[in-house]
């Protein structure tokens, strides 16, 4: 350890007859300039520097200054983290830890005021810099970026911009605007869905809901009537299959794929047509909370009535062994046999409850599970 | 020494004498039996009244493995069903059914309505005598869903009072209408056949309705070939056609006498038999085809009704047969001599004195892909409509010249879905019938038009009735 410090200290020194080959007042303006940000990994900083500065001085005082020629010179390393594990990591981390020191008192916006940034992961990071940056640094450095990000805009240093640079990505996906879809001339909205390797693009026409995929009617394009409602499902839950006519083209996948790529396309090129209607279409993806939730403490009751009704039959003891058995019919005492089958009773009746209460787990049908939600609540004390 | 005792088990003989008296004479009562363990007091109630209980076997708790003997399968007490009964119980139509609910106020069907356009959109029932004629000539099908309902009714379509029309009209004229019904599947080309029969049979004309055009072609019944001919009849269907001739139009046919002598017939046909005595007259299947000319002979003179002749399943009659000639070479369908009368009137060879309506229905279910019928019907959809007729591909060679005869300048009627009224009126019926538990609304029809591709009946059925359909 001791010999790398003497070794970067030589190095130091040596910068001194390496910049005044080139030129000695742009080295020493670079150098002052840089001060503020730069930060050595030494310990002998101070030193250092002054030795550095008795050197110039001594070499520009000296007689011989003239006749002194270098007649090899060794590369310097820019950088002076050069010898250091994470050499470009080392510089930016230094930079946006002066960055955030010096501007730290400049007005901040509240976080989600903040313009949106794409910042590199730390896996992203290291893939562009090459090298094997830890997590925790590039944490704590991440946090100070983001932070610095956070200065009002109209007072934002290009200081600081350029110093973030680095830790963005190339591209800010959130600046991404989707392209407005609008309805054409002839009266047509277009909409695109996907669903599995199946696309489908469907156009939709004020009409009386007539259907067109691929130029075959409905039935021959989907033999099973699953399919078919499935295709027109947007349609279908908003009441409104009899005022759009829909012509689609759909290809790739299976039949089940393509209908539901075309359930996508079609909703999307309704909601074009009556953007207001993009809510309530955009909920059938998933179950609104309060079901969950009810659904969940509804089935741990279940689940604790049923435990409870098998550990009372098991809590039988046969006649013959006095031990914990399943006994056989006829053999245990008359009102723990009672008690066992109302148990029994109450822990099948609600286990089928259960089941028939909510068979698809995840399938939003708006009506459907509209009219549960209410037998649900009706039922639960909640 | 062979040991009755258990080779594995290391009870000792002697042990048996601690089995309580009690279990080995009468089977004892449960609390007097609780005294060791239960497990013979179980076997003792598994193995009955056999004599298990002797303890020639080890005593154990819980499942013996009993290895050598097979469980015996309880033989199968009920009759295998008879050859063909399978088939009958699967071919077999049902007209009416009691657990449906009947519809009140509806008309039935008669000659002038059918023709009326203020009965679209309505749903007519078919009179009881029709009902009859047409169970005669085998117009019902086993796949349509008569057996859903009370009793038997139809959906007036505009399809269908166009269809009568025509008919009526070129009757009327004492033209021939020849008219070729086509559309896509499950469109309800049978069904409009069916009306079409119906027409026939309310208008008192003698209606010769062949129900599968692919049971003449397929090899599935027997075939001769006609003595200094070329052809080949077909004597079983033959007698069987004749059969459902007679007691489709007896009433008609029993008004008719015969006019012409036929000498050279086998049986003795006298002038003052009544036609219907002539299609009675043999079951001999050897007599049937000359037979058969005979009456058609009589049908075509000047005088008689008017003839409607119909085939379901046009396009199996358009290829070449799955007969052998003695040659062993496939016979083409238009050499079968029943199917030659059918396609000779049906491409405008024969004439008619009295009017007629040669009606051929196309299939479109089991359906082989004949280009030269397709080519055919395209043209005459297209001359019918006054566009320029398409011509042939120059490139095809297997053109059938046979079959573009048969269709030359058929009159196309393409049948398609129905209109949203009209599919209300079906659902509603559907409804009051009891089948359809649905609110039959301007939503709910149209939900049901929709899928069902734009109003095709048979996938309308599907859509709506789709639970309670039987399962054929």
């Amino acid at each position: 350890m001791s010999s790398l410090r003497y070794s970067l200290r030589c190095l130091r020194d040596l910068r001194a007859t390496a910049t005044r080959q080139s030129s000695l007042s742009a080295s020493i303006k670079a150098a002052s300039t840089c001060s503020g940000t730069r930060r050595t990994f030494t310990t002998t900083t101070a030193r250092q520097d002054d030795g550095f500065e008795r050197l110039q001085e001594a070499v520009t005082q000296s007689p011989d200054a003239a006749e002194l020629d270098v007649t090899r010179v060794r590369p310097m390393p820019l950088s002076p983290s050069y010898f250091s594990r994470h050499t470009q990591f080392n510089d930016s981390f230094v930079l946006v830890q002066d960055l955030a020191r010096k501007y730290g008192r400049l007005p901040i916006l509240p976080p989600n005021q903040a313009p949106r940034v794409a910042w590199k992961t730390k896996e992203q990071y290291r893939l562009a810099v090459g090298e094997a940056v830890k997590a925790r640094d590039y944490a704590s450095c991440i946090a100070l970026a983001k932070r610095l990000n956070q200065i009002h805009p109209d007072l934002m240093p290009e200081e600081v911009q350029k110093g973030l640079r680095p830790f963005k990505r190339d591209i800010n996906f959130y600046l991404n605007r989707a392209k407005p879809i609008l309805v054409d001339r002839f009266g047509r909205s277009h909409g695109v869905g996907r669903r599995k390797s199946s696309v489908a693009r469907a156009w939709l026409v004020q009409g009386t809901g007539e259907v067109l995929i691929n130029g075959k009617t409905l039935n021959d394009a989907f033999g099973r009537v699953h399919d078919r409602e499935s295709a027109l499902w947007g349609l279908k839950v908003m009441d409104r299959m009899d005022k759009y006519n829909v012509w689609a083209l759909v290809e790739g996948g299976g039949t089940t794929g393509q209908a539901e790529a075309l359930a996508m396309a079609v909703s999307k090129a309704l909601t074009v047509h009556e953007p207001a209607l993009k809510t309530p279409l955009k909920k059938g993806k998933s179950m609104p909370y309060p079901y969950n939730f009810c659904a969940r403490i509804f089935l741990i009751c279940i689940k604790l009535v049923v435990s409870l009704a098998i550990r009372g039959k098991s809590r039988e003891r046969s006649l013959a062994m006095s031990k914990r058995e399943r006994c056989p019919p006829g053999s245990s005492d008359k009102t723990s046999q009672i008690r066992c089958f109302t148990i029994r009773l109450v822990g099948y009746f609600l286990t089928g409850l259960s089941s028939r209460r909510m068979p698809t787990w995840g399938i939003y049908r708006p009506d459907w599970h509209e009219a549960k939600l209410r037998t649900l609540w009706s039922i639960l004390p909640i | 020494m062979a040991s009755a005792n258990c080779w594995r088990c290391l009870a000792r003989p002697s042990q048996r004498l601690l089995v309580p008296a009690s279990l080995l004479s009468t089977p004892p009562t449960p609390a007097s039996a609780a005294t060791f363990t239960t497990s013979a007091q179980l076997r003792a109630v598994k193995a009955g009244s056999k004599d298990d209980v002797n303890l020639s076997r080890h005593i154990r708790a819980g499942k013996n493995l009993i290895l050598g003997k097979k469980k015996k399968r309880p033989a199968d007490k009920g009759k295998p069903p008879a050859s063909g009964e399978r088939k009958a119980f699967r071919k077999r139509i049902q007209l009416s059914n009691n657990n449906a609910l009947e519809v009140p106020g509806l008309s039935e069907m008669t000659a002038e309505n059918i023709v009326d356009p203020s009965s679209v959109g309505k749903i007519l029932g078919l009179p009881e005598v029709v009902l009859d004629q047409l169970r005669a000539s085998e117009a019902f099908k086993p796949t349509q869903t008569w057996g859903l309902f009370r009793s038997p009714h139809t959906l007036i379509r505009a399809e269908t009072v166009d269809l009568a029309k025509q008919l009526t009209d070129a009757i009327g004229k004492k033209e021939t209408l020849r008219l070729v019904i086509t559309g896509d599947r499950a469109t309800g080309k049978s069904m409009l056949g069916l009306q079409a029969l119906a027409t026939g049979f309310m208008n008192n004309w003698i209606v010769i309705n062949i129900p599968e055009g692919q049971e003449l072609t397929t090899a599935a019944t027997e075939y001769s070939q006609i003595h200094n001919s070329e052809q080949f009849s077909q004597p079983v269907y033959t007698v069987k056609l004749f059969q459902a001739i007679f007691k489709a139009n007896q009433h008609i046919l029993s008004q008719y006498k015969v006019e012409m002598d036929h000498m050279h017939l086998p049986i003795s046909v006298n002038r003052g038999m009544t036609l219907a005595a002539l299609a009675n007259v043999t079951k001999e299947p050897e007599f049937a085809w000359p037979v058969f000319q005979a009456f058609w002979k009589e049908l075509l003179l000047p005088g008689r009704p008017p003839i409607m002749f119909a085939l379901d399943g046009l396009s199996h009659i358009m290829r070449v047969s799955d007969y052998r000639s003695p040659s062993f070479e496939l016979i083409h369908s238009h050499d079968l001599s029943l199917l030659r009368l059918f396609t000779d009137a049906l491409g405008g060879k024969t004439t008619f004195a009295n009017g007629a309506a040669i009606l051929g229905v196309c299939t479109k279910g089991n359906n082989p892909i004949i280009p030269s019928m397709e080519k055919a019907l395209e043209q005459a959809a297209a001359a019918q409509a006054g566009e320029p007729i398409p011509p042939r591909d120059p490139f095809f060679k297997k053109y059938d010249e046979r079959v573009f005869d048969a269709l030359r300048g058929v009159r196309i009627l393409n049948v398609k879905g129905v209109s949203k009224p009209e599919a209300r009126a079906l659902m509603e019926y559907w409804a009051a019938s009891g089948i359809l538990r649905l609110r039959v609304d301007e939503k709910n029809v149209s939900e049901k038009w929709t899928l069902a591709g734009c109003g095709i009946l048979g996938e309308m059925e599907r859509a709506a009735l789709y639970d309670v359909r039987s399962p054929v």
